[in-house]
Parts: C-alpha cells; sequence; structure tokens
C-alpha cells in the first residue's frame, strides 16, 4: 500500500506540475509592465492531499511580500504528524509537532511560460516523538515498550526553486489572484536535539532523518494581491 | 487499454509485492553463552538442559539440543535475569545437576541496517552456585562484556 500511495501522490505532483505549466503557456505576461509589488498567501494543497491518500497529517501555509515583482520575503509555517512506514521494523514511530521557514526568494524576469524563482529559507521545527518497539522472548515475557520524547527540535536550510503561474486568463478581480504552482526543495539537515536511547527519525517540516540533505515538493495555490 | 490503466496496474502490482511486517513475529532476544567442560581435562561436556526456570526447554531454540554450548535468553524487561538450571550428563543419565545463575546488566538498543531494533545487554556480573564458574569475553577473562561475546564456563 504504501507504495501505492507513494505512485498516486507523485502522479497527482508531477500531473499537477503539467497542468500549472500547460495552463500559463497561454498567458501572455506584458514584462514592459511596471514592476509593481504584492502581497501573497499561499496554501499547500498538496499535503492536503496526502492527508486524504496516507496516513501522514499535514498542513502548511504561507505568506509574503513581494517588492517590486523580484524580491520577495516570505514566510511558512505548517504541523504535521509524521508515521514514517519501515523506520522502525519491530515497532513503530511517530512525530508530531510544529514547524517555520523564513527567507528570500529572487523572482526571474517573467517569462510566457511561467513565474520562477529561487529562494534561500531558514527552518526550525518543534516536536515530539514515540518510539515503539515490539520483541517477542521464548522464556520471558516479550517486550513491548514505547518511549516518548518531548521538546525536541530541529534546525536545517533550503534551497527552493519556485515555478507558478496565473490559474485563470484575467487581468482585473478576484480570480486574476489566484495562482498555482510547485516548489522544488532541497534540504541541508543542520542539528537536531541529541537524544539517548533512539535517534531522531523524522523531524515534522524536513521528513525522514535517513538523509543530511533531502529532496522535497510543494504544490500551492497562492493569492497574490497587487498594492 | 489506456495508458493509465496499465500504469494502474503496474502499480498494484508492485505495491502487493510489499513485505509484510506482521506476518512474522520478530524474535532476537540478546543472549548470553554458556558453556559446559569437563573438569578433568578442559574438553567439551555435553549435556541436556531439561529445565530452565521449572519450564521445558522445548520452547527455547537456544536450549532445545544436546550440546557443549547453549545460549541463555536474557530478560529484556529487567536489568537482570534469573536461571534455575536443571541438566544432565547427555552419556549418563545418572548424573544429574541443578544450580542457579544471576546475570545482570545494562540495555542497550540498537537500530540495525535492516531497520529492526534489538536490545544489546553490557553484563555487569554473573554469579551463582556453581562450583566452577569462569566467565570470557571472546577469548579474555574479562567480565563486562556485550552478552554475545561473553561465555560464562561451567566446569562439571
Amino acid at each position: 500500500m504504501i507504495l501505492l500511495q507513494r505512485f498516486v501522490f507523485s502522479g497527482l505532483f508531477v500531473l499537477a506540475a503539467v497542468a500549472a505549466l500547460a495552463q500559463t503557456q497561454d498567458v501572455e505576461v506584458d514584462t514592459s509592465e511596471v514592476r509593481r509589488s504584492a502581497l501573497h498567501l499561499t496554501f499547500d494543497y498538496g499535503k492536503w492531499l496526502e492527508r486524504i491518500i496516507t496516513d501522514q497529517q499535514k498542513w502548511e501555509i504561507g505568506a509574503g511580500f513581494l517588492i517590486k515583482d523580484r524580491y520577495n520575503i516570505t514566510a511558512e509555517y505548517g504541523q504535521a504528524k509524521l508515521l514514517p512506514q519501515n523506520v522502525v521494523n519491530n515497532g513503530d514511530y511517530e512525530a508530531t509537532g510544529s514547524y517555520w521557514r523564513a527567507g528570500f526568494d529572487y523572482f526571474m524576469k517573467p517569462t510566457l511560460r511561467a513565474y520562477l524563482s529561487v529562494g534561500l529559507l531558514y527552518a526550525r521545527s518543534s516536536f515530539d516523538d514515540q518510539v515503539t518497539v515490539k520483541i517477542s522472548s521464548e522464556i520471558w515475557e516479550n517486550l513491548d515498550e514505547t518511549y516518548n520524547r518531548n521538546g525536541l527540535s530541529a534546525q536545517w536550510l533550503e534551497f527552493v526553486l519556485n515555478s507558478e503561474g496565473p490559474i485563470f486568463k484575467k487581468d482585473k478581480g478576484f480570480l486574476s489572484t489566484l495562482y498555482w504552482g510547485t516548489k522544488l526543495r532541497v534540504r541541508f539537515f543542520i542539528s537536531e536535539t541529541a537524544t539517548d536511547r533512539f535517534e531522531i527519525y523524522a523531524v515534522p517540516g524536513y521528513g525522514t532523518r535517513n538523509s543530511p540533505i533531502l529532496l522535497a515538493g510543494n504544490l500551492f495555490l497562492k493569492f497574490r494581491f497587487p498594492l | 487499454m489506456p495508458r493509465s490503466l496499465i500504469i494502474l496496474a503496474i502499480a498494484l502490482a508492485v505495491s502487493s509485492c510489499n513485505d509484510c511486517q506482521d506476518c512474522v513475529e520478530f524474535t532476537a532476544e540478546p543472549v548470553m553463552n554458556l558453556q559446559f567442560l569437563n573438569e578433568v581435562d578442559d574438553g567439551a561436556k555435553t549435556v541436556i538442559i531439561d529445565s530452565v526456570n521449572f519450564m521445558s526447554t522445548s520452547v527455547s531454540r537456544h536450549l532445545d539440543d544436546t550440546s557443549s554450548v547453549f545460549k541463555l535468553p536474557l530478560n529484556m524487561n529487567a536489568d537482570e535475569s534469573e536461571f534455575y538450571l536443571v541438566f544432565r550428563d547427555a552419556t549418563n543419565d545418572s548424573l544429574t545437576y541443578s544450580g542457579t545463575l544471576n546475570i545482570s546488566y545494562e540495555r542497550m538498543y540498537e537500530r540495525r541496517n535492516d531497520n529492526f531494533v534489538i536490545v544489546n545487554c553490557l553484563v555487569n556480573s554473573v554469579t551463582g552456585n556453581f562450583d566452577n564458574l569462569s566467565l570470557y569475553c571472546a577469548d579474555s577473562v574479562e567480565q563486562t562484556c556485550l552478552s554475545y561475546d561473553l561465555t560464562a564456563t561451567i566446569r562439571l
């Protein structure tokens, strides 16, 4: 089932990315117009879809201030309950908590296809986790122990490649503020709370701790309000 | 057949190959080695363990054998294990023995490469009422040792 869930979710991600690019193909952007600033709010609908398809419970929102169509100050906040499979094969692992990211994006000159930007964000997560281990015994009582750890934290950096475009071909009105897009993230782990007994196997906002560098993606809707 | 259905069929086939974590109970208890030697010439002495803590050894794959070397499963829920052993000489049924071994240790968890978590026991002491009990950690005479490397030797 896990593979199927991953397959379905990956498929949705690719479909949405292709759809976003296809949608923006016909949108002509007047690059000669005066650069404007804008406030924007984002909603990660990919995580919302993931909630439906998998056991993971996640949501994430963001806000930002775009200065003269180029420089973007952004902040994101999310909560997640991670239940990574196969992290402890003879037990369970669960990590629950919140995270935030903050940083800057640089938007490149708009093209006919999409708005592209690159960014760098600092991220921090505060969370609790729970490890359950089960080992059967032939002559003693079976081991079935659960360890709860509270007040854990982790921090990392993210390099973000962002692609977005307007959903509707509208110049004015509310619909003209709606954008959708995808983000490709490369996460560089910095540090985490030192623990005894067990390592930290997953960090809300970061993902599983298999590697100090992790690739991730987001599907998002954006409300962009020109100032 | 539409391409999407083929992809879905492949995805379903792949997902059906997913390993079942609950199919087999995970049994990987920490163990300590127990060896029986002949008191006269230090040669291996083959014994049959009839019971451990008044339980038949048929319950344990480690103890249900005629051998000179056994593996004693340690209690994972406590920092000590007490074994009351009843055994006999495999070559002479009339020679029966009994005695107690007390093993105290510190438990530590380790996640193996295959993502199974096991319990390792760092043994602090092994005591008992056998006359000739000695401890070897691998090849050296030591008492503080991981249980897998520790051998308690009883000379009969």
